[in-house]
């Protein structure tokens, strides 16, 4: 755990020094550059703590892994089927 | 989209075949082979039939309107409708990105250097295409000329070296259990890499006006080189492993880890790793851009450059918890990622470019 929090506190510490001068630059770059931090911190709390929270792919294999599944077993069943099928002949 | 950067077609050509090339010349053929066995190499020339139309359609928004599709959809259905389709394109590319990083980090710890952590390469090659993608396109587009110089001819050259090691009566039979597997290989294929040069076809803009080469042709024949590229190493590798190629991972790897020239020429497979990092790393900062230019345009950004390193270091945080194992990134990438870069991108994608169609057609 000490290892990720000191590559975080590398990482953290960079960014914002590097954009840091550009974050005064107007009110609406420091709101959308705030919101953009907001999964950064989240995203960091479950890589620290190695928490099971959903992240962002959870929300993209919730809607497709089972209809994804499907149309890839449609090929490797009818794919097997042949196989057997041919086998049968021989 | 706004912008102040051009390049000529050429470069985009460039640029195009870095995208395209870039980690699938390593990655493509084990998974392609997987499924679709000998026929894998027929599979790969449908799959890039289906891209070049899929070119055609971009070619076709871009010259009628001059504009990207999005930027067409715009005024074709508003807005609103237009955010409704560049979300979830947003979220495609935050996911590739991690997808294209977890890959090379996978990469060096399977094969290069298995005690460094993880995080180490993902930090690096991220860090690198941020700054890349900060840079701007036109230097992009002049480094990755010599890159993809690079990366090809070490390709090419290794699997040249390996030719006592091909057996071409491996090639056959073409489709041993019939036409699923082949039809499995053009659904895979055509969802990496090929479904993603939609993708690409947001960079169409940054063509500067003045620049008067036939764009169509230049991009048809890049595709072209590229598919051949890509067809190589596949079926070098099905001549080199005959019927295991599909389980071994990262083939072009591995088939340069047997050549042994008379004991002089031996172990060069840290040329294609650099290939492949090479590869990757143009791919991720050409994704970068591309995700770069969707957000400020959504986020009205005047700064555009400001977006990159927090969503970089968003994606970094992805990549390293996202997957626990390496068989749940195989099937996110193999099972999961084709139906929704289909649904997400090609759906909307072609219903935009009907309407594109029927409204040249009305006029």
């Amino acid at each position: 755990m000490g290892e990720k929090i000191i590559l975080l506190i590398i990482l953290y510490t960079a960014i914002l020094l590097y954009d840091g001068p550009e974050l005064f630059e107007t009110k609406r770059v420091r709101l959308i550059y705030g919101l953009t931090m907001v999964p950064v911190f989240y995203l960091s709390l479950i890589y620290v703590f190695d928490l099971g929270w959903p992240n962002f792919y959870s929300l993209i294999e919730f809607i497709y892994a089972e209809p994804a599944k499907r149309i890839v077993e449609v090929f490797e069943n009818n794919a097997s089927f042949i196989l057997t099928m041919r086998e049968g002949l021989k | 989209m706004k912008q102040i950067e051009t390049i000529s077609s050429w470069q985009l050509a460039c640029i195009f075949l870095a995208f395209l090339t870039g980690s699938a010349i390593i990655n493509i053929p084990a998974p392609m082979v997987e499924v679709a066995q000998n026929a894998a190499w027929l599979s790969l020339i449908f799959a890039i039939g289906l891209g070049i139309i899929l070119l055609l359609c971009a070619l076709f928004i871009y010259q009628s309107t001059g504009e990207s599709f999005l930027g067409y959809s715009k005024k074709a259905i508003g807005k609103w409708f237009t955010l409704c389709i560049t979300i979830p394109i947003i979220l495609l590319l935050i996911l590739i990105l991690a997808f294209i990083i977890i890959d090379i980090g996978g990469f060096f710890t399977n094969a290069l250097m298995r005690e460094t952590p993880t995080y180490v390469f993902h930090t690096l090659i991220l860090l690198l295409a941020a700054m890349t993608a900060r840079s701007g396109i036109e230097p992009m587009a002049r480094m990755f000329v010599w890159l993809i110089f690079a990366m090809v001819s070490f390709s090419i050259g290794i699997l040249l070296l390996a030719i006592p090691f091909y057996h071409v009566e491996h090639l056959f039979p073409i489709m041993p259990d019939g036409i699923m597997p082949f039809l499995h290989g053009i659904y895979r294929a055509f969802s990496f890499p090929y479904a993603e040069l939609i993708l690409f076809s947001l960079l169409l803009p940054f063509i500067s006006k003045k620049d008067k080469h036939p764009l169509k042709k230049i991009m048809i024949i890049t595709l072209c080189v590229h598919g051949t590229l890509i067809l190589i190493p596949i079926i070098a590798s099905i001549m080199a492993y005959g019927p295991i190629a599909g389980t071994v991972k990262f083939s072009v790897f591995n088939i340069a880890r047997l050549i042994n020239i008379r004991d002089a020429i031996e172990r060069i497979e840290s040329v294609i790793g650099l290939a492949l990092i090479v590869g990757s790393y143009m791919k991720a900062s050409i994704m970068l851009f591309i995700l770069k230019e969707l957000l400020s345009d959504v986020l009205n950004l005047e700064n555009k450059r400001i977006i990159i390193f927090p969503i970089s270091f968003l994606i970094l945080l992805l990549s390293l918890i996202m997957f626990d194992h390496e068989t749940e990134f195989a099937e996110a990438v193999f099972i999961t990622w084709p139906l929704f870069i289909n649904s997400v991108v090609v759906l909307p994608f072609l219903f935009i470019t009907l309407l594109a169609f029927f409204k040249k057609k009305r006029t």
